[in-house]
């Protein structure tokens, strides 16, 4: 039972399910009921199924309630102090695993957004590097949403609520980015013309779906590709979920394998950010990017040169994976994974830069030499 | 200049130097029609050379075991090309007799080359340095030609300088001499620009060459590259907060292995050969692992200073945090000293 409702998804848990037909039954559900669901699409590097209920602490654990083809259904209990008082939480939620990408997952709840804030995403958070989510830029988060729009033909997508963050514009050692949160109750293309204006990204977008005065779904995505729906989770699923699911493949597929000892030669394999514009045409950029990459939290940043070209050497304490960073033309970052390099520090290193100094395209570094 | 200053500019020139190795042995590696990198060109740094019996005694006297130009390029039918590399060249010239004297010590029938009988048939001498001591120092080879200095094979000077621009590059001129090879002689008659991006792999990889790097920049090397690869190994290391840390236990052999096999020119050069010393050498990686000792960041755990603990730990700039260390400690040196003086005095 949730609490204050009756229970309709107890049934549905009740249920035979498999990851072939399990999307078309959440759709059915919440076309039937108030309810709304939540997703977060991850990679992890170990099985979860095996892993989780492994994990448990005194305060929180973790079971497996049932097994279906490709879909696992969990149940997490909470355990905390208010005041003097000890409360209990509990939620399940399913593990969707992609049919077709390796190590790519989908966990989907309809737990009520106090569970999923609280304990359920900070767990999902607090198992990085093993567990990772993605980032979707600037640029494609907006493709994404104006192909959600055309493909099931509404008239708006109309922006509802906002969280947005700016990028420091000035040179200083305590700059931070700058989290706002706005209901700008814009369209689309106004919002992110806005946003990109104000040097900014939006960390996550609420928006309704409507055709004409009807509003089809409420939505909300995040920038780590968190995905809430009140309705239409098929088309959900495919206008953002499945998309998200194949960046974390693409970044799996193309940030893996980077570091020097996955080959016999040590040879790097570097990696480039194509700002796409000049990006450091003045001097004094170089000192806002490194300031910037010195924010990066668990880290060590080393200026191995800092003027007029760019040296960095980067080490990342959550794995000990290591880079050499370079800025070596006015519109191009240059990242050299050394001996160890993991697909998550790869992509920590990335999306720090894109957080905190400005987004580009991700491309190898042959490539872009040609 | 402050002490700091000083040392980053040092870490500089260092790094300076080899990227000038890295560009000029390129000219011979790199196929400019085909664009693709040569597969019968060997290049290699800091090899040992035995001279031939009319130069293995020196002029004081002392027998000469080997000579280790800085950069060597063994070409097909057997020829090639050896010479020095330098950034700076001392303000007193009676100094800049040394380096031509290694330049005349290359001036011989060398054994040593990476060839079959260990020879060539006949090979360049050139030297390869700062644009902003490269007239002086061609006007004092030329003071001093047929008298103090000697160069009978082929001899030329190359200048080499990094342009400070948003796009920087490496450009290098041949000032003086020719070069046996026509078409490279040709191109660095009038000077050739080499973009820094083309090299980023390898400036990446090759981080020591057979010269002594400033004590901070070794210290972060190890730290970085042998010690952290090896702590990242232990379960406590993901949890791992700023105040804690990790015993790690490394012999002095797998330090030199560890940073000889990913950082230096054997790079370019991965055959094993007894005239191929092991970069980092021994010697400064101990006199670098005594620094870690005096700085309580380790410990030795033998007498014979073969195996060291080091006490891991995550800081948020590591070349900063030993230079400054390093420093600290030099100026603790200098005041503990002048307190002695004091007290005897």
């Amino acid at each position: 039972m949730i609490s204050g409702r009756f229970d309709y998804i107890t049934p549905f848990y009740n249920q035979n399910h498999s990851n072939k037909g399990f999307v078309e039954d959440i759709d059915k559900l919440l076309g039937s009921y108030d309810l709304n669901v939540k997703s977060i699409p991850f990679t992890s590097d170990r099985l979860p199924i095996e892993w989780f209920p492994k994990i448990s602490t005194k305060s929180r654990k973790i079971k497996v309630l049932k097994k279906y083809d490709g879909l696992q259904l969990f149940q997490m209990t909470y355990n905390y102090r208010d005041g003097n008082e000890e409360r209990e939480e509990e939620g399940d939620f399913f593990i969707y695993e992609h049919p077709e990408y390796i190590k790519v997952y989908v966990a989907i709840t309809f737990e009520p957004g106090d569970f999923f804030r609280r304990i359920m995403l900070p767990f999902f958070e607090s198992l990085f590097p093993h567990i990772m989510m993605t980032f979707i830029t600037h640029k494609k988060l907006r493709k994404l949403l104006e192909n959600f729009k055309e493909e099931n033909q509404f008239s708006s997508i109309i922006i509802t609520r906002a969280s947005q963050r700016f990028r420091f514009n000035e040179e200083g050692k305590n700059k931070k980015i700058v989290p706002m949160v706005s209901w700008p109750q814009m369209d689309l293309s106004k919002a992110f013309k806005w946003v990109y204006e104000n040097n900014g990204w939006f960390q996550s977008l609420n928006f309704k779906a409507k055709r004409h005065i009807s509003t089809f779904a409420e939505i909300s995505i995040t920038r780590q590709g968190v995905l809430v729906t009140n309705n239409l989770y098929e088309k959900v699923f495919k206008g953002f979920i499945i998309p998200v699911c194949k960046i974390i493949h693409e970044n799996i597929e193309f940030f893996g394998n980077r570091g020097r000892l996955s080959n016999r030669k040590l040879s790097a394999k570097p990696l480039t950010v194509d700002f796409g514009i000049e990006q450091f045409a003045d001097a004094s950029e170089n000192n806002k990017f490194i300031q910037s990459m010195k924010r990066l939290n668990k880290a060590s940043v080393s200026v191995i040169h800092g003027n007029p070209y760019i040296h960095l050497s980067v080490v990342d304490y959550f794995d000990g994976s290591i880079f050499d960073l370079w800025v070596l033309n006015s519109s191009q970052l240059f990242i050299v994974p050394q001996m160890k390099a993991s697909v998550s520090s790869i992509k920590r290193i990335i999306n720090h830069v894109f957080d905190t100094y400005a987004e580009g395209d991700i491309r190898d570094y042959r490539e872009a030499l040609d | 200049m402050s002490d700091t200053k000083e040392i980053r500019n040092k870490i500089d020139d260092y790094n300076e130097t080899i990227h000038a190795i890295v560009g000029f042995m390129n000219f011979f590696r790199y196929d400019d029609k085909k664009k693709i990198i040569r597969d019968d060109i060997v290049v290699f740094q800091g090899r040992r050379f035995k001279p031939s019996p009319e130069k293995s005694i020196n002029q004081k006297g002392e027998k000469v075991e080997y000579v280790t130009p800085d950069i060597g390029i063994l070409l097909p039918l057997k020829s090639g090309v050896i010479g020095e590399v330098k950034k700076g060249f001392p303000a007193d010239q009676k100094l800049w007799f040394k380096t031509f004297k290694q330049l005349m010590s290359y001036d011989d029938d060398l054994i040593g080359w990476p060839s079959d009988d260990e020879k060539v048939d006949s090979h360049d001498v050139v030297l390869i340095l700062h644009q902003s001591r490269s007239v002086a120092v061609q006007e004092f080879y030329e003071n001093n030609k047929g008298t103090e200095i000697e160069i009978k094979r082929p001899f030329s000077i190359v200048e080499f300088n990094r342009s400070a621009e948003a796009k920087p590059f490496y450009f290098f001129r041949r000032t003086f001499g020719h070069l046996s090879e026509k078409n490279i002689d040709e191109q660095l008659k009038y000077g050739v620009s080499v973009p820094m991006l083309v090299f980023i792999s390898l400036y990446s990889e090759i981080k020591l060459y057979d010269d002594e790097p400033q004590l901070p920049y070794l210290l972060q090397l190890i730290w970085e590259h042998v010690v952290l690869q090896k702590a990242c190994e232990d379960e406590r290391f993901e949890r791992l907060r700023k105040n804690q840390k990790i015993k790690i236990d490394l012999d002095i052999e797998t330090i030199i292995e560890k940073l000889h096999k990913g950082f230096s020119f054997r790079r370019l050069y991965d055959k094993e050969s007894a005239r191929q010393p092991k970069i980092p050498k021994r010697e400064w990686v101990i006199r670098a692992c005594k620094k870690f000792v005096e700085l309580n960041e380790a410990k030795w755990l033998d007498e014979n200073k073969t195996k060291i603990t080091f006490y891991f730990r995550q800081y948020d700039d590591v070349l900063t945090h030993f230079i400054e260390h390093c420093l600290e400690e030099e100026q603790e040196e200098i005041q503990l000293k002048l307190f002695k003086n004091e007290e005897f005095s």
